[in-house]
């Protein structure tokens, strides 16, 4: 069976998640926010250029948000994967370990990120993801004069944070979801690293990311 | 209640909340970034920046949703941000105290600080700086106040082993 990414957008937007009786939204082993793109652009841009500002901290901003990013991945998405809502609604369509890269990128496309489409994957080595109205980019071009660099930082940790999960740790047998295993995935030699070729921000027109593994 | 829902453009995966984008995260992004900011800018400035973002994003799009109910009074408008604070998944907020004058805010639970206890224990300072800023920015809209009016702080954290987060916003 393919992957019906329709099915499953419609399947986990029905879902109705929103806060319970406490102000809470306990989903797939998480505490979930309908949070606000406006706010985390604003924190993300403004540390990132202020330590653009000094020579020697130019990196240090994009290395700080795109590993925030690769927390991200490893805890949402592999919550979501290991979930009972996963299990019911993404499950029954997967096949290979390529099809949970397409069914977590339908997931990913009820979060109001952007559309994430999976351009090319080659198991094991390698993801090309384009992102049209990312929301990083959006924000960044609506306030701010047009970007040197790409901007995408939570979207470029997450396609890397993706492929880690499934081709160095391996999402597919459960594994706990410890500070140990995300130090073994993430910190591995052979780990995936994302690099965003094309970014809105720049005037590109859309954005695109590349996983691959360290050289 | 669909006033405080965002809709949903499916074919683009665009959520929107009074003309504002609305993005899924889960605690660990939320206060692993909280983290990474205070990392690179240190904790008062980060602080600073935090509320004020929060602000400035809870601010126009409160605007927009009373816009579409001119006839509330000044604690219906607060009683929508109560609920849409916690249909967001911010927690359970009771704004019954505060006035066009300022006043506390209780929060009986915080996702900010159930976050940050579960990831990290229990903090050295107060963690609830979006929370502060949006019922600053909730109340300068409400009121019609100018921004540069309102103060805010979290006078106590559930983070730090307190009971309840406590929030005052003051009106200068
Ligand atoms: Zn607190």
């Amino acid at each position: 069976m393919a992957i019906d990414e329709q099915k499953i957008i419609e399947a986990v937007s029905q879902l109705g998640i929103s806060g319970n009786e406490e102000g809470l939204i306990p989903a797939f082993g998480l505490y979930l926010t309908q949070h606000m793109a406006d706010y985390y652009n604003r924190i993300s841009f403004a540390m990132a250029h202020r330590l653009e500002r000094t020579p020697e901290l130019i990196d240090d901003g994009q290395t700080l948000l795109m590993e925030a990013g690769h927390g991200c991945a490893f805890h949402t998405f592999g919550g979501i994967m290991k979930s009972a809502e996963w299990d019911a609604v993404v499950r029954p369509m997967l096949q290979t370990k390529e099809d949970w890269v397409y069914g977590m990128t339908a997931v990913v496309n009820t979060f109001g990120w952007g559309r994430w489409a999976v351009r090319d994957l080659v198991p094991g080595q390698r993801l090309v993801v384009t992102v049209q109205d990312s929301y990083e980019a959006a924000g960044y071009l609506r306030d701010y004069p047009r970007s040197a660099s790409p901007r995408c930082y939570l979207a470029t940790g997450g396609v890397a944070g993706l492929m880690n999960l499934l081709y160095v740790g391996d999402i597919t047998q459960g594994p706990e979801l410890s500070d140990a295993y995300y130090k073994q995935v993430f910190r591995s030699p052979s780990r995936f690293v994302g690099t965003e070729v094309l970014c809105r921000a720049v005037g590109d027109p859309l954005c695109l990311f590349i996983a691959q593994r360290l050289p | 209640m669909s006033a405080e829902r965002p809709d949903f453009d499916a074919g683009r995966n665009l959520l929107l909340l009074g003309e504002r984008r609305i993005i899924f995260h889960c605690h660990h992004y939320n206060l692993f970034l909280q983290r990474s900011i205070e990392d690179g800018l240190g904790p008062e400035e980060a602080t600073r920046l935090q509320v004020a973002a929060a602000m400035e994003s809870a601010r126009p799009l409160l605007t927009k949703l009373y816009a579409k109910e001119p006839e509330l009074a000044l604690v219906d408008k607060l009683l929508l941000a109560q609920r849409l604070f916690g249909s967001l998944g911010f927690g359970q907020a009771d704004c019954t105290d505060l006035t066009a004058h300022g006043g506390q805010i209780r929060l009986l639970t915080s996702h900010y600080a159930i976050g940050w206890l579960a990831k990290w224990g229990t903090a050295s300072r107060p963690v609830c700086h979006f929370p502060v800023g949006f019922w600053m920015g909730a109340l300068c809209a409400a009121a019609e106040l100018p921004p540069e009016r309102l103060q805010g702080r979290e006078l106590s954290c559930h983070a730090q082993g307190d009971a309840r987060c406590l929030l005052e916003i003051e009106v200068l």
